[in-house]
């Protein structure tokens, strides 16, 4: 059993190193490194430019705006100056204060539609600026207690790697499987494997095991460049072999009902943008429906941001879907393997 | 050894046969020729007796145990070789042959063993996309031995070979019959049959019209034959007499008392005209 593993796994290897996608996997993984090294900053915010107008005799927004650290550049002598500076940056807003016998008014322009919730912070914001100049000194009492030491902020160009691993490091098994698959299919290779003892168990881990050894690789090829060592690697390979073993699997029980990479492409595509869904969630945690979290994606995604980039979060409950996962996915499989691929034609 | 015992089979399911109840039995290390042209039912047979094929109807038993009951153990003891060599491209004709043999529990030959066999020695480390269809085909057959099987099931084995190489594959399964393996041979080409087969199957459109040794089916289906070159008016004529005609006798005696005769030649019927006596079809159709 177990010298009949290592020659079809060996086979497997080998054919999948020649196989031309090969040299596609590492362009991409030298596009990724140098975009994630070099292209994406390392901190980045996207937010308007203000610029003030003060209308009132005292001055107190202008004052205020300086105190706040705002350049004088920010602060327009005149209305159609500020309105033009307005018009000529679509990511600014003009905000003109008036006072008119002690009774304060806050103008903004802006581009296009501002929503209820942005409105009412910069309203706020202005409003805690000019407090002192209307008699009111004392702070709000506010708290914030922490359920958690709070998480160190993760670099935004380090930030997008547990997606990159997910969604190419380890989805990588559910397409090159398809192609090897169908190689074998045009090749009729698979004929011969069955009329040797080789059976479906060995074929199918077999193949697992050559793209979790691929992912395991190309996942350490794409982390320690961007990102170090600075992480629990034991577990990260944990991730990636289970991972790895999932998508394969799968992806072996989908291209199994189809006879070449044309037939297969709609659906295999579909999955994947399925699969990928989650990553809406990991650019909008507050966004997490019931049914996005049942993809596989979704627990892997959070469990290798928080392997790379621990916040003190359990892994617990990940550690125990990865294997449970692959189980099923194993079992899925064998069963395609044996009842369609390993009897076609009969 | 192996006995087919009313095998059919429909692979549309809707009554069109393309084996219809046919029966043979094969002896241990006996070369058993399964003859006919493209269609006539030949790799259906062979692919339910190594198991590619579900059997949907009779029986299939190998020392009395049905396929059905087969196991593992069953693959460890066959060999196959394909008519459409399906062999990994990316891998050399070397690497084809050492990844398969890890496949097997038994014992296996060495692969650059048998590669010098079929004499792909000297390609032995070239990617197998780039042989040629003969050295493909070789390399298919040398496949098929790798686990020294007791049964080989042969599809077309000298298919797109040159005469010398088609001989060294004949010279290697008559060297296995010696051995005592027993031999399915399925092909068109009834030279091939002649040469090697210890007996011989004609199938057409799925069934079974003739089984017997060649020399009895020459016996009792095909006609001895006289062919006679000889000169008239400063050309060389031919003819052809039947022994068995009065009239093709008779003409015979004449010509060789009158005419200026420049060979003579006795005949047997080959086994493609006695296939088309019985079947009104060639072999090669």
């Amino acid at each position: 059993m177990i010298r009949r593993f290592f020659a079809l796994f060996s086979q497997d290897l080998v054919i999948a190193s020649r196989n031309a996608l090969m040299w596609v996997l590492l362009g991409a993984l030298i596009i990724i490194i140098l975009t994630v090294r070099l292209v994406i900053p390392a901190d980045f915010e996207m937010g308007e430019t203000q610029y003030f107008y003060d209308k009132s005799a005292q001055g107190y927004l202008e004052t205020a705006a300086r105190l706040e650290g705002f350049d004088q550049e920010r602060i327009m002598g005149s209305l159609p100056e500020l309105e033009q500076v307005v018009a000529a940056d679509q990511n600014s807003i003009g905000i003109i204060f008036e006072d008119d016998e002690a009774v304060p008014r806050v103008t903004i322009i802006h581009h296009g539609a501002i929503s209820l919730e942005n409105r009412n912070l910069i309203a706020a914001a202005i409003e805690d600026s000019l407090r002192p100049y209307y008699g009111f000194s004392g702070q709000p009492d506010l708290q914030v207690s922490y359920l958690r030491p709070a998480a160190e902020k993760v670099p935004q160009n380090q930030n997008a790697v547990p997606p990159l691993l997910a969604f190419e490091v380890i989805v990588n098994g559910f397409m090159m499987v398809a192609v090897l698959l169908f190689q074998e299919k045009m090749e009729g290779t698979i004929k011969a494997y069955r009329v040797s003892p080789g059976g479906p168990s060995i074929y199918v881990i077999s193949k697992a095991a050559v793209f979790a050894l691929i992912g395991i690789f190309y996942g350490l090829l794409m982390v320690i460049p961007t990102i170090g060592f600075s992480f629990n690697i034991l577990l990260f390979l944990i991730v990636l072999f289970f991972g790895s073993l999932i998508y394969t699997w799968l992806g072996l029980a989908v291209a199994a009902f189809f006879n070449n990479i044309s037939e297969w492409l709609f659906i295999g595509i579909a999955l994947l943008m399925i699969n990928m869904t989650p990553v809406i969630s990991y650019g909008w945690p507050s966004f997490a429906p019931r049914w996005l979290t049942y993809i596989p994606s979704y627990p892997i995604i959070f469990g290798l941001r928080e392997i790379l980039f621990p916040s003190g979060r359990s892994l617990a409950e990940l550690f125990i879907f990865l294997p449970l996962a692959a189980l099923v996915a194993y079992l899925v499989c064998y069963l395609v393997v044996k009842n369609k691929l390993m009897r076609e034609g009969r | 050894m192996i006995e087919v015992r009313n095998l059919s089979h429909d692979y549309s399911g809707k009554g069109n046969y393309a084996v219809k109840k046919i029966s043979f039995q094969i002896d241990r290390g006996e070369i058993f020729g399964f003859l006919g042209p493209s269609g006539a039912g030949k790799s259906t047979v062979q692919n339910i007796m190594t198991g590619l094929l579900k059997l949907q109807a009779g029986e299939v038993t190998y020392g009395k145990v049905p396929i059905g009951n087969m196991r593992k153990q069953f693959f460890n003891r066959i060999g196959v070789s394909f008519e459409h060599p399906n062999l990994y491209a990316k891998l050399s004709g070397y690497e084809n042959l050492r990844y398969f043999a890890g496949l097997f529990d038994v014992p296996t030959r060495s692969p650059l063993e048998l590669l010098d066999l079929v004499g792909l020695r000297e390609s032995a480390y070239k990617k197998a996309a780039a042989y040629s269809k003969g050295m493909k085909q070789r390399l298919v057959f040398a496949r098929a031995l790798i686990n020294d099987p007791e049964i080989l099931f042969l599809d077309e084995p000298t298919a797109s070979l040159d005469p010398v190489t088609a001989a060294n594959v004949k010279d290697i399964i008559l060297e296995k019959k010696k051995r005592g393996v027993t031999i399915f041979l399925t092909t068109h080409n009834m030279y091939t049959a002649e040469e090697i087969c210890d007996r011989v199957a004609f199938l057409n459109d799925g069934n079974i019209v003739a089984m017997d040794t060649p020399r009895d089916l020459k016996l009792q289906y095909g006609e001895k034959s006289v062919r006679v070159e000889y000169r008239e008016d400063n050309k060389v004529k031919t003819d052809l007499f039947f022994l068995s005609r009065d009239e093709d006798r008779l003409a015979l005696q004449n010509l060789v008392g009158h005419k200026e005769i420049q060979t003579l030649h006795s005949q047997e019927a080959s086994l493609e005209q006695i296939f088309i006596r019985l079947t009104g079809r060639g072999l090669q159709a």
